[in-house]
This record gives C-alpha cells, structure tokens and sequence, in this order.
C-alpha cells in the first residue's frame, strides 16, 4: 500500500515535469502522455481507495523516511491517511481526470497546451502531499504547491494585464494567509517540543498542560486564517470571482471544486485541536455565518455567470464551517464532495447558461416581466437599496482589505524609501556602527538579533514599494532573506548545519535570480509601465527566474523550504515576536518577488512606437 | 486660428448640424453623437449578426480605412510579415498574383529589387492605439484610472443591462441609467464609493450633461481637448462603449432598459473624478496651459510606413492567389456549354450559404436526375414567427428588413409530445442553486448525481441527450396560421399572416431570382439550415445569416405551404410560372453541425410522391455522409480518413460534446460569392468557400433581379466576409480572443474573467482556419448591365467602389472575366491556357489533405 501511496505522489511530479518538457508544439504526443497519467493516477487511486476499505478503513499511517536531520531538527515525512483524507483524495483524483478528459479537446491549438497540463499536473501533486500530510510542516509544502499552481493558471493568459494582476491578488491573499499555516507549524514546535503527528493530535490536545491552553487557542486562530484566505471565506472572498480569469475548466477545478474547499480540510485535519476551544468554535461559527451572509447577498448581484457560481460556492464553503462549528464533520465532508461535483459542472456548462435562461424566458407561457426582487420584495425601500449597495460592492471586503493593509504596508514603504533616498547610506553605516558597536559592548543576543530582524523587515518593505528598479527590488529581498538568517543565528548563539541549509537554499537563487533580472533590465525601463512581457522574448530566462523566485520565497522546491523551517523552530527558544517579525517578512517578500516577477516577464507586449493622441 | 471649430470640424461626420448656437464650442450632444460613430456595432448575443467590423470607416477606400482603424484601436491592419512570406515559400501565395499585384502598383514586369524588399526577414511593429492623452494619468500621476473605473464601471453597466444572470435586479431598472444610479446613492444607507463622495452625490443630482461639464473642467482643464479626451476614454473599453450605443438605438432586449451613451459618459467620468480625489486629494486638471498635444486626426489620409506598403501587397497578392484560381475554373466551366439535367426528377432550394455547397455537389454527384438551386435561407419570407413553443416572436429574414407580417404557429393538441419543457432537474444549476438556502439543498441532496452527469456528459458525449441546442424551436408544433383572415394590425402595425397576393409574390420572387420557372419535377424541397451545439454562447452566429442569426426551418414550411397551395398556383399560372400538379413542394432542415436533414410534413406524401420522397431521402443520407467526411478533413482531432459512417458520426458528437470549442468551423473558409447559373458551379469543388446564389442572366436584362440579389447578397455576404477577415487580422481588438476564459454578461455578451470588457467580434476558434481575403463577388451577367445595377445603388456602389468586396463578372456571351476597377469593368487577364484539374470524385480532390484546396472539376462517369 505505501507504494501506492508513493505512486500517487510521484506519479503527478513526473506528469508535470514530462508534460512541460514535451511542450506543444506536438500536441497529440503531448495529449497521450497526459491521458496515461491521468488513467495512471486513477488507477492508483482506486486501487488504494479500496485497500485501504479492505483493511477495515483505519487511519493509517506510514513513515517514509525523514527528508533532512541535524542534531536539533528534523524534517520527517509521514504519510497519513484516515477517512476524511480518502475522500479529499478520491473527489479530486476523479474530478481532476473529468477535467483532464475536457481539457484534452477543449484546449486543442491553444498555444498553452502543454503548460495548462503541466500545471494541473502540479495541482494534483500540491493536493496529494496535502492530503496525505502527516505532519503540519508537510501540509504546509502541499499548499504552497496548491497555491503556486493556481497563481500559474489564474495568470495562464499572461499576455493580458488584468489576468496577471488577478493572479497576483489571489496570490497575495494566499501567502497573507500562510501567516496562518507557516506560524502554526511553528506553534507546535513550540507547543510540543517536536514535530507532531496528526495521528497523536487528538491525544496530544487531551494531554497538553493548562499553561499551553492560550498557546493553543492562538494556534487555532491561525489556522482558522490560513483556511480563510485558502476557501475565500470572510473576509477574504473577494477574490474568488477574480480568479476566473483562466480557461473554464482550470476555474471549474480550482475555485468550483478542489481547491476553494482547502481550507475545510485544513479545519478537518485540525478538528481535534481547534474544537476542544470553545472560543475557536464560537469565531470558526462566525466567520462561516458572516461568510454565508455577506457571500450570499454579493452572489446575488452577479450578472456574470461565473462570478455568481463562484460566490454560491463561498457561501456554501461558509456552511460547511458552521457545520464543522456545531461539530458535524462527517456532514462537512458529505458537502464538501456535493459541493464540488456541482460547482465543476455549472462553471463547465456556464457558457451554455445564455440559451437556457434565454429560452426559459421566451418559452410560452413564462412571465416575462420577471420580478424585480426574489424573497426581498418586502423590505422597505431603502433598506433594499442599502442590501443592493452591499450586495453591489461585495460586502466591502476588497475596500476594506485594501484600507487595512495594503495601503498601510505601501505608506511604510515608501517612508523606508524616502528615507533610504535622502540618508539611507547614512543610515546604513549609523546601524552598522551601532551593530558593531551593541555587539562590542556585550549587550545579549536578543538585541543584535532584533536589530537584524529589524533590518529584515525594512528591506522587506522598502522591496515592496520599490517602483523604479527591478535589480534594486530584487537585493532588497535578498538582503531580507539574508537578515533574517542572520537574525536567528544571533539570536540562537550557535551555528549549526541548518543555517547553513537555509543560507545555501537562499544565495544561488538570489545571486542567479540578480543574473537574470540584470539581464531583463537592459532592454526595459522598468518604471515606463506596469507589465514588460519578457517572457515572450526569452522564455528560458523567464523559467530560471521563476525557479528563483521560487527558491528565494522559500517554496518548496529547493533547501530554502526546510531551512525556513528550521529557522522558524530554532526561533522556538527565544520569542513569539521574533517568529512573528519572520513571517511577516516572507509574506511580504513572496508577495514582492511573485509581483516582480509578473512584471517582468507578463503582461502585454509593449507598441514599438511612441504613443500618439487623438485630434 | 480658430482650433475649436478646426477640431469639431475634424471629427464631425456631416451629422452634427443641429442648428443650435452656444456660446461654448462644446457641445455634449453632438459631440457624443459624433463619437457613437466610431464604436463598434455589435448586437447583444441573442441577436448576434455578422457585420462589417470596420463598418464605420466604408466611406473610404479599403485600405485607408484599415490604416485609419489601426491608428484609432491600435489593431494589426494586415497578417506580419512573416506569415506572409511563408505562405509564398509554401505556395499558397502564388507567383503568377504577386506579378499582377506589382505590376498593377506600377512596377515593372518581374522586378527583382521589390521582390527582395518583400522577402526580407524584418519584425513587423505591434501598433499602439490612441489614448495617450488619458495615460497620462498614470504617466505623470502614478494612478492607474483605468484599472481602478474600469471595474466598477462594467459592473455598473452589466448589472443595469442584465437579461437575466443576476438573482437581484438593480433597484428601479425601469428608470434611466443616469436616475438610477443618483437614486441607489441617493437612498442608500451604505456607501457606493467612489460615488458617495459629496461633489459627485451633488452632481448626481442634476443632469448628466452638467456632470459631464464639471469633471471635463476638473479633469481635463482646456475645452479644446474634451473632445479627444472623451473619445480616448471611450476607446479604452469599445465593448461596453459600443454595447451601450447599440441598446440605446435598439428595442430588442427582452428587459427594456433606458440606457443612454451620455448617460455612461457621465456616470465614468464621475467614477474617474471620485477615483482621482480619492487618490490625489485636490488635483490638477491634466492641461493647464495652451500646451500642444502630439494628434492624429481620424478625418486625413494616413500614410503607411514601408513595412505597412510590404504588407499590402502581399495580402493584394493572397487575395488574387485565390481569385484567379476560381475565375480560371469559373472561366473554363462557363465554356462547357449546358450541363443541367434534362429532366430533373428531384429539385432541392438550399440556402446561398458556403456550408451548403460541398452538400449541393454530393447531391449531385449521386445522381443526374438532381437538380439544386441557391438562394437566400429565408426563402422570400420576411416576416416575424411566433413559434407555438416561444412567448414572443423571432424575426426570420435579413437584418435590413423590416417585416410587415406576423404568423403565429397553432399549437397541435397532440404536438405536447415533441415539446419538452426543460426539466426542473435539468435546470437546479441555474440561478437557483446558488442563493443560500436552496442551493444548500440542491447541493447536498443533488451534488454527487451534477458530478455524476458530468462524468457522463464527458466520457460519452454522444450518449447524453443535448438539453440545449438550439434558443429555436425546430421541430413543428403545429399548423402555421399563414393566410391572413382580416386587416387588422398588432399594435406594432404588423398584419397577422398574408394574404393569397402576397403569398403568391412571395413564392414568384424566388423562383423568378433564381430562374427555376419551368422544368418543375414532381418533388421540390426548400432546404433551410441552422446549427445545434451545447456549450456555446456564439449560437446565433452558427444559424442562418440571412434569418437573421436564427435558424430557417419555419421559413421552408411557410414557402413550401404557399407554393403547395391551389390558389396560390392559380396566381402564379397568371403571371406565367406553370407549376403542374403532379409538383409538389417540401419544407426540409438541414442542421449544419450534426449534419441530417428533418423533413417536415412528408408523411402527407403519398403514391408517387412518398416514392420520389423515399430515394430523395436516400441521396440525401449519402450526400450528408460524404459531405461530414469532407467537413472532417479539417478537423485536427477528427480520425484521418474515416469512412463516410465514421465521419457521420464524429460531426454528430461534435454538437453534443460540452467540451467542444469547435462544434462546427461556421463561415470559416468563405471568400467568394457566385452569382449565376448552376451550370457556372456544378461539379466545380469550390472547398466550402463560396456562397452560390443562382441567377438566370437571360431572364434579367433590366437588371431588376440582379438588383434584388445584390442588395441583400453584398451586405450580408460581404458582412459575414469582412468580420472573419477583420477577427482572423487582429484577434484581439477586432475578435475576441480565445473563447476558453469566456465569461457571460448578463446575457448580453461575453467578457474575459469576470472584471473584462465586453469582446466583439469572433473567437479564433472560429477564424484560425481563415484565410483572410476579401470576398470575391461573381455576377454572370454583361458588366454594362451590372454597372448600372450598381450605379443606380449608391450603397452598393460604396462597398464596390471603395473595395470592400472584390466585384467581377463573367459575360454570359463572350465567357471570359472582367474585373471592376476605379469605376468600370475591365477584363481581367485570366489566363485560360493552364487547364482545370478534374476528377471523377470528390474525395479523390482531399484525401489526405487539410489545408486549402484548388478548384477542381468533378465529373460524372457516365455508366
């Protein structure tokens, strides 16, 4: 069984990677090879459906060994497989195969063939590592993978700007909401000394000490946001009916069926512990109410087709959280695959939605005055109109967000930068001197630490509001990584090899990633206009920088992904505001590097001419 | 100098006089009215009807006004470079064309140094739009305006237009756009930012031409630049620009709405001022001093740049590639003399639609007894039909019509059978599922069996039922209520039916246009054609464009009744058409995509009849299974070569597969028109690219028939010809992209995601294998008489004259082509030494092929 287990991991890396590599310019190869994966996939997938039935239906669980060790840390994979992660395997297996078997003709001669493949491929993978997760650092890399992939086909027109610009605010929204999974790995660390297995949380939640108790109340707040931001629920749900901006079947499978419903699971996965606090229960039961209510009514005055589906589905996510509130999680469970099998087929039949409205309406005897109002008729007037202004503006919720946080994180920004423009050398050498200076004078480490920490963040930020120059945005991110590192060593006292992973997984990407931001430079004014399009004129340079991107955020693809880790559990000893400091600078800096480099290498292709206006 | 009158002067069309005087050289009126002008004409979706993309610049001359087009949207005005000199390497741009070309631009015979010029490697520019001007908010300003409008503009406008999607409707819909939204911010408890700004909820209140005069002043600043700022402003979304224009002068939108293009103008420009405010505080208007602006003006000839001259005399020589090929075939079969069946025992009327003409040779290929006639698919019949299935009803015949008749189908007490309501099952995942409580019992009770029927729908497309082909009625659900009982009018004017005289011009009209007056055989079967698909917005763009975008098939039941009718045939003996009884007439439908062929009322054939009828039928199922076989040959994904049964059965799954972008290739390969007798086209394989309309020039000598044909074949021919030509050119501004990301607008159009402008034009689905020429008409006929058609058509002359469509003609004595130039016909120098291909099957011509074909002649063994 642990090689089918393997199998179904593996089985959709190797259909990315082949599927990218054969490309599309022989689309019929290309097709094969992705039906053979996908039967592949479905095979396995049932066959361990039914073992797994056969062996009594038992959480089961595997250890395939530990992907990285150091005397202090370890990286484990464990495989855990129990009911709720057969079903989140199987819904998506054989959605994702029906999806396959559409796109196959559906995105015949387009000239994304191979990447939309590829990408879906990646989602899979993203999902399987999530479901099959055993420990909270793994499920974390599964959904990283999940959002990346959906960043990547959001963004798949990208010689469009609002796609982009779409993908990057899902991809925003998601990588706020990581704060949620990356601290909550923490968190346990912290909690439980070690890593911890999702077999043994519930007995881990029983047996905790009373002085944990507000620990773990924290720990379930984060993990209600980082399921919040994945499943669109409030109030984050803004950017559910932004993200159809793909082709129908790449929206019908993320945001209608798979991928909305990730935070569920996440919530299912961590029942035990967030629904042993009352206070966790009452706010989780909140949120999905203020969700269902606030969705409810902005999917009401959609006359777009898919962003309608697209707020039913929220809104049924929402109940789904009242659900597991109120401690139903089997009935979740049932919603969530009912919720998914219709969501995928209304946003794949959405184009026909024009004959058949249509037709309903000009069929004899229907009423075709159609009423105004459904179940609102009898409000008061201006109380009516106030729903519809809601309604109308989708609850305030992309206002708000934007008032909240974005606004503020560009002021502070832009003030770093001011300041980095009038005295930031001066500045620099005051902090050194003053680095040297607290170090010589043998104040404690959490003082240096804290100042680095503190160089960390401004870099952040000053990279987050830089504008002007794409080199100087990408060594202001590269110089956060590296205080950050820099931060907890300090902090720590004592070097060991896991800094060493973490500063070998965030260096060769950064210094390749300068290489070829460089190289980008030289033929654009970076600050001309919002999207430059490079990857049209060299799509090679535009994968390398992407892998960096991907290295330098800490993504699951290079050593930068575990030492993040380690780094965040040798932080363990010292304090909640250094891992808190942290994270919020690999929020910004993901952010930053994922709008960098759509810049770059998206967008449309720029008129040769200068512009002319119209008498 | 006077550069506000210089401006106004520039942009006006001859339209703007309104005699009014005002103090200020603006004017709000008229200048909106002079911008409508520019913006595209495209209907709501369910009305959907090709047009000439460019249909506002057909004054001028063709490739003026597409320079001028491509300055104005930034759109490609040619194909590059490169894929023109690829089509020369692979032959598809021919020598022989490309020496016609230069030599007619005034080059000398086989000049080398163009030649050199015109195969030289070079990277053909992306050409910028206008709107410059309003950039500058991002330019000088840092705000991205549009990104920002943009959003809540569409929303605005999709709400307030919706047909339909949305479960609330935007309170007081019935009122004017304007009024509706000040009394949403007016009433409102909650914000509606940016409106609820206190200078905009001020302006709100009052009229929108005041709004428009305060935000220009804040904005802009100078007078002199409101004009082109407005128009910049438009041009930045001509989708829903041209949508609002289009609504404004349009009734047929089943939820009226009072939207007006100044309306909009004012509502954006608030947006744009509570936008900036919000940005910038207290903010400058862009222009401040009398600072130039860099112009281009729409009114003056633009001068193309060397590589646009390359471009066009290659896309010259494409078009001539094809054309001397058909003329050279056209030429050679007007030499073989009269080819028509003595005596025909079966005759068919099929629509002039390029789709039916690979169906029209099998036809005849199969049997010498066959004869088939083109004209227009609604057969005479202009009227508006309310089927017994429909609540209101659909015109049936070319856009320019006017009906004057409504007839009205009686619903069979025993036709509840064939009608299907759809089912409450079918349709739980519209609007319904996704409200709240609902939609959770739809969910959890009906969401696994969605899932289930998705896996059915997509593994065995051809096993599940289509539950939405067509928004029309096909199948008969009852008697047509075609004879007029009394003179009183609708409340629209429109008498109910017509009348034994009208019927009887109606029925005259097609046969004498076409030249069927004698020779009648004892079958006659008027074939009109639609499309089924599931899954495709573009629906009304598959049916038949001369009904209008919707399918034929009432039209051939109604002409087949009335020619069937004794009376009728009375009147028609009097004005010297003898149509014997042993004739009789039949109403068919010929569904495009699935292609099979519904009959309607044959099981009222008896004796002889029922026989004639029953190998009719027979020749039909192998024709249409020899034309899917044909049709497959361009499918990429269809097997190579199948059996006649193979293809027959691939085309049918095509119109049920919800997965399918491509259920049919639509108009894809039209490029000519073919007016003339039959004996000028039989057996010439043409490769679906021809519209055939038949024409006795004999029987014409005046002209007035000709004149008939023309007025509806140029507009709706040329129509369909130049929105393939203009979406196949630039696929993103002038089409509309890929079709996948497509997401319905209220019903009235589609956009990319849910934040994009409304797209006009067609996908590339449906252009990708267009060749882009400019339609070739052919008119055999003498050219004095067709020059004075065209001269006594001014409107006509306009498309011919500015090259809109390529006009030639055949001489019906002399046999050899004359091509119209400047102002007359002048012989067109085929070459008639270079014989045409035959074959004595079709298939022999594109086994194995699947590109572009020559034509051929196929010729009947004689057995």
């Amino acid at each position: 069984m642990s090689y089918l287990v393997a199998a179904s991991l593996g089985l959709p890396l190797v259909g990315c990677v082949l599927v990218y590599l054969l490309g599309s310019r022989r689309e019929k190869t290309t097709s094969q090879v992705v039906r053979l994966f996908t039967t592949l996939i479905v095979c396995t997938v049932t066959a361990l459906v039914v073992l797994w039935v056969k062996e009594g239906a038992e959480a089961l669980e595997w250890d395939l060994g530990i992907l990285y060790e150091s005397p202090r840390y370890h990286f484990p994979l464990f495989v855990y497989l129990d009911s709720i992660g057969i079903v989140f395997l199987a819904t998506t297996a054989y959605l994702t195969a029906i999806i396959v078997r559409f796109s196959r003709y559906y995105m015949h001669r387009e000239s994304g063939y191979a990447r939309f493949f590829s990408t879906i491929f990646l989602f899979l993978f993203g999902m399987n590592v999530l479901v099959f997760a055993g420990t909270i650092d793994l499920l974390f890399a599964g959904w990283e993978i999940v959002g990346i992939s959906s960043f990547l086909l959001v963004a798949f027109y990208r010689e469009r700007s609002t796609p982009v610009r779409n993908a990057l605010v899902v991809y925003a929204v998601y990588r706020v909401c990581d704060v949620g999974v990356l601290l909550g790995a923490w968190m346990a660390h912290t909690i439980w000394h070690e890593v911890q297995n999702f077999s043994e949380l519930a007995s881990a939640v029983a047996t905790a000490s009373p002085e944990t108790g507000s620990a773990l109340t924290f720990m379930s707040f984060l993990i209600l946001l980082a399921a919040c931001g994945k499943s669109g629920q409030f109030p984050f749900s803004f950017w559910v009916p932004r993200a159809m901006e793909g082709p129908t079947p790449s929206s019908a499978i993320f945001y209608g069926a798979i991928s909305i419903h990730c935070g569920v699971f996440l919530l299912l996965r961590m029942y035990p512990l967030w629904h042993s606090i009352p206070v966790a229960v009452w706010v989780t039961g909140m949120v999905g109410a203020v969700t269902v209510v606030l969705s409810t009514l902005s999917g009401r005055a959609q006359s777009n087709i898919k962003g309608q589906i697209g707020y039913a589905s929220v809104t049924q996510v929402g109940l789904m959280l009242i659900e597991l509130a109120i401690g139903f999680p089997k009935l979740a469970l049932i919603h969530f695959v009912a919720n998914a099998g219709l969501r995928c087929y209304q946003l794949l039949v959405s184009p026909s939605v024009v004959v058949q409205i249509l037709r309903m309406q000009s069929s004899a005897g229907s009423d075709l005055t159609l009423s105004e109002w459904s179940t609102e008729r009898w409000l008061p007037n201006r109380l009516r109109t106030s729903l519809y202004a809601l309604a109308f503006n989708e609850g305030y919720l992309l206002e708000g967000v934007r008032l909240l946080c974005v606004l503020p994180l560009r002021a502070t920004g832009e003030l770093v930068h001011r300041v980095d423009k009038t005295g930031g050398r001066i500045i620099g050498v005051v902090l050194a001197v003053g680095f040297v200076f607290v170090a010589a004078s043998g104040l404690s480490a959490i003082w240096l630490g804290g100042l680095a920490a503190g160089l960390m963040v401004l870099a952040s930020l000053s990279a987050f509001a830089e504008s002007k120059s794409a080199v100087r945005a990408w060594n202001a991110v590269g110089f956060s990584c590296l205080f950050a590192g820099i931060a907890v060593f300090l902090m720590d006292g004592q070097w060991s090899k896991d800094f060493a992973l973490y500063f070998s997984g965030v260096v060769p990407p950064w210094f390749v990633g300068l290489f070829l931001v460089r190289y980008f430079s030289k033929s654009m004014d970076f600050a001309r206009a919002e999207f430059h399009g490079k990857v049209r004129e060299d799509s090679f340079a535009a994968l390398l920088l992407f892998l960096c991107v991907l290295g330098l955020a800490g993504f699951p693809i290079g050593p930068s992904f575990v030492g993040e880790d380690a780094l965040l559990f040798h932080s363990v000893g010292n304090s909640v505001w250094l891992a808190g400091i942290l994270t919020f600078g690999f929020v910004v800096n993901g952010i930053t590097l994922a709008r960098l480099f759509s810049k770059i290498c998206f967008g449309p292709e720029l008129p040769a001419e200068a512009d002319v206006a119209i008498r | 100098m006077d550069h506000d009158n210089n401006m106004s002067g520039e942009l006006a069309l001859d339209r703007g006089s309104e005699g009014e005087t005002v103090s200020s050289g603006f004017n709000v009126g008229r200048v909106i009215d002079n911008l409508a002008h520019w913006l595209p004409t495209q209907a709501p979706l369910k009305d959907f009807i090709h047009h000439n993309t460019l249909h506002a610049f057909q004054d001028r001359a063709f490739h003026e006004g597409l320079l001028v087009a491509s300055r104005l949207y930034g759109a490609k005005p040619y194909l590059d470079l490169e894929t023109y000199q690829q089509y020369y390497e692979e032959g598809r741009i021919t020598e022989s064309a490309l020496e016609r070309v230069l030599v007619h631009q005034g080059y000398k015979p086989g000049d080398k140094a163009i030649r050199n010029e015109l195969r030289r490697a070079r990277k053909t520019p992306t050409p910028s739009g206008a709107g410059a001007f309003h950039r500058r908010w991002f330019s000088e300003r840092g705000v991205d305006l549009d990104g920002q409008v943009h959003r809540v503009l569409f929303r605005i406008l999709s709400n307030y237009l919706d047909q339909g999607v949305a479960i609330w409707r935007m309170p007081h819909a019935g009122d004017t756009l304007w009024n509706v939204i000040g009394r949403i911010v007016e009433e409102s408890f909650l914000p509606f930012p940016p409106l609820s700004d206190r200078q905009c909820k001020r302006l709100l209140k009052g009229s929108p031409d005041d709004a428009i005069r305060f935000c220009l002043e804040r904005l802009v600043g100078s007078e002199r630049h409101y004009e082109a700022y407005l128009f910049e402003m438009l041009l930045a979304h001509t989708g829903w620009s041209g949508m609002v224009v289009m609504t404004e002068n349009n009734r047929s939108l089943l939820l009226p709405r009072k939207i007006a293009l100044k309306d909009m103008v004012a509502i954006e420009l608030l947006l744009e001022y509570g936008f900036l405010t919000r940005a910038l505080g207290k903010f400058d208007p862009l222009v401040g001093g009398p600072e130039p602006v860099p112009t281009f003006s729409v009114t003056t000839k633009p001068t193309p740049t060397s590589i646009e001259s390359l471009q066009r005399i290659w896309q010259d020589a494409l078009e001539w590639s094809y054309y001397e090929d058909l003329l050279r075939g056209l030429q050679h079969t007007s030499r073989l003399g009269d080819r028509s069946p003595k005596q025909p025992k079966m005759q068919a009327f099929f629509c002039i639609d390029d789709r039916e003409t690979s169906l029209r040779r099998y036809l005849e290929e199969e049997s010498d007894k066959f004869e088939t006639w083109g004209v227009a698919g609604f057969f005479g019949v202009d009227w508006l039909f309310q089927s017994a299935a429909a609540g209101v009803p659909t015109k049936l015949c070319p856009a320019p019509l006017k009906p004057k008749h409504l007839v009205r189908e009686i619903r069979k007490p025993d036709a509840g059978a064939v009608f299907r309501k759809p089912k409450l099952l079918q349709l739980l995942h519209l609007t319904p599922s996704n409200t709240l409580f609902r939609g959770w019992l739809i969910t959890q009770v009906l969401g696994v069996w969605h899932a289930l029927r998705l896996a059915w729908q997509v593994f065995l497309p051809s096993q599940s039922r289509a539950t939405d082909q067509s928004l029309s009625q096909i199948e008969p659900l009852g008697e047509l209520q075609l004879l007029r009982e009394g003179e009183q009018q609708t409340e629209d004017g429109l008498y109910l039916g017509y009348s034994m005289g009208e019927m009887v011009e109606r029925v005259e009209g097609v046969l004498k246009s076409t030249g069927c007056t004698k020779g009648f055989s004892d079958l006659m079967v008027f074939v009109s054609h639609g499309a089924s698909s599931v899954n495709n917005p573009y629906f009304a763009a598959y049916d038949c464009g001369a009904c209008s975008g919707r399918p034929g098939a009432a039209n051939a039941r109604a002409i087949a009744w009335m020619a069937n009718h004794p009376t009728v045939r009375e009147g028609l003996r009097s004005r010297g058409i003898d149509i014997p009884d042993s004739c009789r007439f039949l109403g068919a439908f010929h569904d495009t995509t699935r292609d099979d062929v519904t009959y309607f009322n044959a099981e009222e054939l008896t004796g002889t009849h029922r026989e004639v009828f029953l190998e009719f039928k027979k020749l039909m199922d192998t024709a249409l299974q020899r034309n899917a076989r044909e049709r497959c040959r361009r499918f990429d994904l269809a097997k190579k070569n199948p059996s006649p049964a193979e293809a027959s059965i691939h085309v049918k799954q095509r119109a049920t597969s919800i997965f399918e972008p491509r259920p049919e290739l639509n108009h894809a390969t039209n490029s000519s028109c073919i007016i003339a007798r039959r004996d000028l086209t039989r057996g010439l394989f043409l490769d679906r690219r021809a519209f055939l309309n038949s024409y006795d020039p004999e029987a014409d000598p005046s002209g007035n028939i000709l004149q008939g044909i023309l007025s509806a074949a140029i507009p709706v021919c040329g129509g369909i010809n130049l929105e393939y030509f203009f979406s196949r050119m630039d696929s993103t501004v002038y089409g509309s992209g890929t079709k996948l990301p497509h997401n319905v607008m209220g019903l009235i159009g589609v956009a990319n995601g849910t934040e994009g402008d409304l797209l006009t034009g067609l996908p590339t689905q449906m252009t990708e294998l267009h060749d882009p020429v400019r339609i070739l008409m052919v008119v055999e006929q003498k050219p004095e008489i067709v020059l004075d058609v065209l001269r006594r058509n001014p409107n006509l002359m306009e498309w011919v004259r500015n090259e809109w469509v390529k006009f030639t003609c055949i001489h019906p004595e002399e046999k050899t082509a004359y091509v119209f130039q400047g102002t007359e016909f002048v012989p067109a120098g085929i070459d008639a030494s270079t014989p045409v291909k035959s074959v004595s099957r079709s298939e022999e011509i594109f086994e194995g092929k699947s590109t572009p074909v020559p034509v051929h002649l196929v010729e009947r063994k004689k057995s």
